[in-house]
């Protein structure tokens, strides 16, 4: 039995495409202003990948901040709700998991059947998500893929504040003026990130395992900033920006099941 | 018609030395003058949002009829406003209120008509913000300022006076900027409530206000007069409590439409106010007795706390009803706070009368500014239980630093019983709709899940 889960993030949109609990198929697009043509461009190429037909599936289920944008999904879940269970299915010690996309930071605490009991959410500030260090790649003048490679070449602690992506570009730009190495630099911006999402974390108390998701986690820099903050190990899926669409699959086999 | 012409303002204070007149700080008149031009673009935008929001409610299916009085009197540029110029063209005083703490016994005792000036209108935060140049400062007052300095509202320009209790920095220093443009009576709120002296130094500020009034309108409150307007407070106060009990019987009227019930409090003619509520109370009671619910049992049931909702300012209200819970109560001076105490007196002589005002409305008050502050705990609890509550959203003005502390121990002592919260931030604006409506929705998503059996 085929089901979607279609993620409509604020950058990206991402389709998980499960049959009976294995992955079949995956899509993304960029989400930019036609949020239509972005979530039926990432559907397409996940039954694509999948090879299957959109009438195989016997149930849709959209997450994400654009979630009523999905013409055709059957149900819907909060981004909290499918980060839950999408992150117990791929370690279903999680108790506590973080999820920090493109524009907000979130950290819940879940139960092992994927019940969320608590969670919070970054304010209205960019200084706490993705958008952050893609702010702070273009200050340094380097592609962000590059940003977490770099900053692990650093072994020195450079104090930031960073409350703001305005007002710490230009302390990047002290920084830089200062002679501080790119390297230092860039350990600092992710230093910054990682200590307003533990603080935000810590708001939540914290209970082991902890799972890091979100597009974020794909920079390494950041996770190992965040684990030195934590100061434990942290679980990071294959595939962390996929996690928020394959809970929302997993949703939509539950409905599928309940008919 | 030229009732708001300038008043005549205070004597000039003088410093200990008795002759340097102390500068004019804050609002100079000139500042009042050139905020003018932006009291069009203030007033288009209030009216046009309290347009929205009353239709917002006036859409709500199966609205019950006696509400009609409400959103009638819910349009500040309408049939009150009309009113309280025609009260004052006929030579009648007009105190503008700040506050829950203010004793309105005392206003209406004396013939002057109380009316609440808090404001709700976002599009005056930015005058003030000009002023000011501080984003840390709560909307409320923002506004608050902002629609004083402009002029925008008829509430504001009418006030011959206005009472500023002082529970918060922000309110202190806010009346300290306003002593410009009409007289204050601040009010002096003692904040430890248990100390020796707290109770002592309400009931002189109570009595104070008292002398103020009488100068105001010019003559002494009688015993007569002040029983009578206890009791006409008392009659008030018993038809809130009978609406909240009726509320508890049965999901017979939306939290969204409660709480414009009781903000009104602060607005509308006392007597006509009871009178009306008495009727929608009937209109309820029916209700309940026909099962005529405007939501299943099945729908979660929230209790609003924290800083106080102002209308037209509804978007918090909407946003919680909107995505499928039910307001079933709340803690909000703006809410059922505002007539639940009772005043009660022992002896009706004018001191035991005043004392029991005063009492009234500082003893059992839940305002965050008190500390210890057991009594909201308390309170909280048994709302809970009563109301069957499955969560609580706690709602911070941002700026609001005494909510904002209350709702981390709030959230801890509500762990402990195992009742979910939310605290939620937010600003008048509609910038943080969609972040707000993402907390919410995850949120009653949390309430649902509890109740579910089933293992994911």
């Amino acid at each position: 039995m085929y089901v979607a889960g279609i993620d409509m993030g604020a950058k990206f949109v991402k389709v998980v495409i499960l049959d009976d609990g294995e992955i079949k198929g995956k899509g993304m697009a960029p989400t930019g202003f036609d949020l239509d043509e972005a979530a039926n461009s990432a559907f397409n190429s996940a039954l694509e990948n999948a090879g299957i037909q959109k009438d195989d599936l016997k149930h849709i289920t959209s997450t994400g901040a654009g979630k009523k944008e999905v013409d055709f999904r059957n149900t819907e879940v909060t981004e909290v709700g499918a980060a839950a269970k999408g992150a117990i299915s791929l370690f279903p010690g999680s108790r506590t998991i973080i999820e920090v996309g493109a524009e907000e930071g979130r950290a819940l605490r879940s139960d092992e059947n994927g019940r969320v009991l608590d969670f919070v959410i970054n304010e209205k500030c960019a200084a706490g998500a993705g958008a952050f260090t893609e702010a702070m790649a273009r200050a340094l003048e380097i592609p962000v893929t590059e940003m977490g490679a770099l900053s692990l070449k650093s072994a020195k602690e450079t104090p930031m504040n960073a409350q703001c992506a305005v007002f710490a570009e230009s302390e990047v730009v002290s920084l830089v003026h200062s002679k501080t190495s790119k390297e230092d630099i860039a350990r600092a911006i992710h230093d910054a990130i990682a200590s307003r999402i533990s603080s935000m974390v810590r708001r939540l108390s914290i209970e082991k395992d902890v799972t890091l998701i979100g597009g974020l986690a794909k920079n390494i820099g950041f996770v190992e900033s965040l684990k030195r903050d934590l100061n434990m190990d942290i679980n990071v899926p294959d595939d962390p920006d996929f996690v928020g669409a394959l809970g929302a699959a997993l949703v939509a086999r539950k409905k599928a099941k309940e008919g | 018609m030229k009732i708001f012409g300038r008043r005549k303002s205070e004597p000039e204070a003088v410093d200990n030395a008795g002759s340097v007149a102390v500068e004019r700080r804050y609002v100079p008149v000139k500042v009042k003058e050139r905020m003018t031009g932006r009291r069009d673009k203030v007033v288009r935008e209030a009216k046009e949002k309290i347009r929205v929001e009353t239709e917002k409610i006036r859409a709500i299916p199966n609205n019950p009829e006696s509400l009609d009085h409400f959103l009638e009197i819910g349009d500040y540029f309408g049939k009150r406003s009309e009113e309280i110029i025609g009260f004052k063209n006929k030579g009648g005083k007009v105190v503008g209120t700040f506050c829950e703490f203010v004793p309105k016994e005392i206003i209406h005792a004396a013939g002057a008509i109380p009316i609440q000036l808090s404001c709700g209108f976002s599009e005056a935060i930015q005058p003030a913000n000009d002023l000011l140049s501080d984003a840390g400062l709560c909307p409320l007052m923002r506004s608050s300022l902002g629609t004083m300095m402009t002029g925008s509202s008829t509430y504001y320009e009418a006030s011959d006076m206005m009472v500023n209790p002082t529970p918060c920095d922000a309110k202190l220093k806010m009346g300290e900027i306003i002593q410009d443009l009409v007289p204050v009576v601040t009010m002096n709120v003692p904040r430890i409530k248990d100390s020796f002296s707290a109770r002592k130094q309400w009931i002189q500020e109570v009595w104070n206000l008292k002398e103020r009034v009488e100068e105001l309108v010019g003559k002494k409150i009688s015993k007569k007069a002040l029983r009578e307007s206890i009791e006409t407070y008392q009659a008030a106060q018993n038809a809130w409590r009978k609406f909240w009990d009726v509320r508890k019987r049965g999901n017979v009227i939306w939290g969204r439409q409660a709480l414009l019930v009781s903000w009104l409090t602060y607005i509308d003619d006392i007597k006509r106010w009871t009178k009306n509520i008495n009727k929608l109370n009937a209109e309820l009671e029916t209700r309940v007795k026909e099962k005529n619910f405007v939501c299943g049992d099945d729908t979660p049931r929230v209790m609003l706390a924290g800083s106080p909702i102002i209308w037209p300012n509804w978007k918090i209200l909407n946003l919680i009803e909107e995505s499928g819970a039910y307001i079933a109560c709340d803690e909000l001076c703006s809410g059922m706070r505002v007539l639940w105490d009772h005043t009660v007196v022992d002896e009706w002589t004018q001191k035991g009368m005043m004392d029991a005002i005063a009492d009234k409305y500082f003893l059992p008050c839940t305002c965050p500014c008190f500390s210890p502050n057991l009594e909201r705990e308390t309170n909280m609890l048994r709302r809970i239980k009563e109301y069957k509550i499955d969560g609580v959203v706690f709602h911070v003005l941002k700026g609001c630093h005494l909510n904002s502390m209350d709702a981390a121990k709030t959230s801890v002592f509500l762990k402990k019983n195992d009742i979910p919260m939310l605290k939620i931030e937010s600003e008048y604006d509609e910038g943080d709709r969609e972040q707000l409506r993402i907390r919410i929705e995850a949120f009653l998503e949390i309430i649902q899940t509890r109740k579910e059996d089933l293992p994911f």
